[in-house]
């Protein structure tokens, strides 16, 4: 019997070309790979909105993405393997529900594909393109940008695509620590990026 | 780990894997009756039992006990069914990581009331009540709802053939509708967990053959498990009292994301091995945002086997293949499950899965698994 199995897998399985050419952006990722993956009912769905997070449409991925802060843009570009999202769904994160459980490694009910985590971390590498914020009342966000080595902290339009646009205002300073960064924002908006 | 780290782990795994509405047993087909509704009241099965239902509950039970509603102590009028399903499970998941699990699945209640064609099926119960920030505690009311309420028409009132007209909230008819939603024909086919939404069906059973239209919208009430809009028909023919053949397609839309679902479904029986054979096999053509047509292929085969009434033995494999154009994006699932049948009212299920990702190729993804024992009792 489980040879059957073998060669019915190896059959379906050999279909297919080793080379990914599927295109890394927020539709396709969140259509093919995060909505059938983890938006299964008492999970990731908008019915259960586990911790927060929920991946069965674009919109719901963008807002989880960016609000709970599962990929940092532009923070994790460099070095997508590093993000939250990445790291829970390959080594695991710290549980939300319980912090004593340690880590816990997500989807939960079923791993997976190596391909599936490659083109996440593509997109994210491309700039998590549709996720780099999520457009506010105000069409604003908050951005750390590194230019020529240093952190300029300013607030940016966030374009209807769910893209970071053009600077709208820069901090009067280079806020290095979280206390800085608070005052800059507390002086440069009326808070409607938060 | 601590207590309730257990506890936590325990409900967000297990509720992922196993929760499961009361579905029929296709794998009674053929080889105990010839339809659905031979047995329960809907004509897609599940849920309620009718008189003949209740007298296959006793028979295939080992202890056999009064079949009806709270063994015939709370008795209806002859106008009114009423029913219930209670489930709960424990065990141990690895996905890779190893989890316990303990937990309750399902506490759902049944109402059927009919006049003369007409009838209205309601179904309340518990639902996994939605995260709310800050790791809060919901309230009662978050934790109930109704999955299924609808109102019907039956050409033949009482009987198990004829047309059917619903109007309400349940599940577009569509495939083999196996109990396990964890099956990959449900799961990635098209009718996974709580897909229960608003639409319309008409409907047409009889022992040679049966039909289902079901038109349906996403449920504009609440935040759904599914999004989509479309249309689903489900078409099976029996060949002989043995074999069935079945013809199945879907479309639905939602947010950019069109998809098409055809397939096929096949039942065979084979009565000196008391042995069901059944299959299904749907190719799945998305299309995404308009620029990429992902096609996926779906299939499932099940064997089942009564040992004796009381004793059934389950042995299933799925494949998924999320992209058929790409390797190492496929899956493969074993599944063992073995029911026994202790009482007409009680039922002991140990669940097993072992998936593959990518099997025999040079990318995949970690093997995962599981095995849980899970009580059923019907009211």
């Amino acid at each position: 019997m489980l040879r059957l199995v073998s060669l019915a897998a190896l059959v379906a399985g050999a279909c297919g070309t080793a080379t990914d050419d599927r295109p890394a952006t927020l539709e396709y990722i969140t259509d093919t790979i995060l909505a059938p993956s983890c938006a299964a009912a008492q999970c990731h769905s908008a019915f259960k909105r586990q911790v927060g997070d929920a991946f069965d449409t674009v919109a719901s991925t963008r807002h989880s993405i960016v609000a709970n802060l599962l990929v940092s843009y532009p923070g994790d570009v460099a070095d997508p393997a590093s993000s939250y999202l990445i790291q829970t769904i390959t080594v695991g994160s710290q549980s939300i529900l319980d912090p004593s459980l340690g880590n816990v490694r997500m989807p939960y009910d079923s791993a997976m594909p190596d391909a599936d985590v490659k083109l996440l971390e593509r997109w994210i590498a491309d700039g998590l393109p549709g996720a780099q914020c999520e457009p506010s009342a105000s069409q604003r966000t908050c951005v750390v940008q590194s230019v020529a080595g240093k952190r300029v902290y300013g607030i940016y339009a966030c374009n209807s695509d769910g893209n970071v646009g053009d600077l709208v205002m820069t901090c009067p300073q280079n806020p290095t620590t979280p206390t800085e960064q608070l005052t800059c924002l507390s002086g440069a908006t009326d808070g409607a990026c938060r | 780990m601590t207590r309730s780290g257990i506890v936590g782990v325990a409900v967000a795994v297990a509720l992922a894997v196993t929760s499961q509405r009361a579905h029929a047993y296709p794998q009674y087909q053929l080889g105990r009756d010839q339809t659905c509704t031979g047995c329960h009241l809907s004509p897609a099965g599940g849920g309620l039992l009718s008189e003949n239902g209740y007298n296959t509950a006793e028979t295939i039970s080992q202890l056999g006990t009064a079949p009806e509603f709270m063994y015939g102590k709370v008795p209806t009028p002859s106008w009114l069914a009423l029913g219930g399903d209670l489930r709960g499970a424990t065990g141990e998941i690895w996905t890779p990581q190893s989890a316990f699990a303990l937990f309750p699945m399902q506490a759902d209640l049944y109402v059927h009331a009919t006049y003369q064609g007409f009838s209205v099926q309601l179904t309340g119960g518990g639902r996994p009540a939605q995260w709310i920030p800050g790791n809060g505690t919901p309230g009662v009311f978050d934790r109930l709802w109704s999955r299924e309420h609808y109102v019907m028409w039956q050409q033949n009132p009482g009987g198990s053939e004829g047309l059917y007209v619903r109007v309400g909230r349940f599940m577009p008819v569509f495939g083999l509708r196996l109990v396990e939603h964890p099956d990959y024909t449900r799961r990635y086919g098209g009718t996974p967990l709580y897909a229960e939404t608003y639409g319309a069906a008409v409907e047409y059973v009889t022992t040679a053959w049966e039909a289902h239209v079901t038109g349906f919208i996403e449920d504009p009430l609440i935040d759904p498990v599914v999004h989509d809009s479309g249309a689903a028909g489900y078409a099976e023919l029996r060949l002989s009292p043995r074999l069935s053949v079945g013809g199945e397609a879907m479309w639905t839309t939602s947010d950019g994301h069109d998809r098409f679902r055809g397939g096929a479904t096949a039942k065979l029986y084979l009565p000196s091995q008391d042995v069901l054979v059944q299959g299904e096999l749907q190719f799945v053509h998305q299309q995404v945002d308009g620029s990429r047509a992902p096609n996926q292929l779906v299939g499932y085969v099940m064997g089942s086997k009564f040992f004796s009434p009381a004793i059934l033995l389950d042995l299933g494999v799925g494949h998924y293949d999320e992209n058929i154009a790409i390797q190492g994006l496929d899956r493969d699932a074993v599944d063992v499950n073995l029911h026994w049948f202790l009482t007409s009212h009680f039922e002991l299920v140990w669940q097993n899965r072992v998936e593959g990702i990518g099997v025999g190729q040079s990318t995949g993804g970690p093997t995962s698994g599981w095995t849980l024992l899970h009580g059923h009792y019907r009211l």
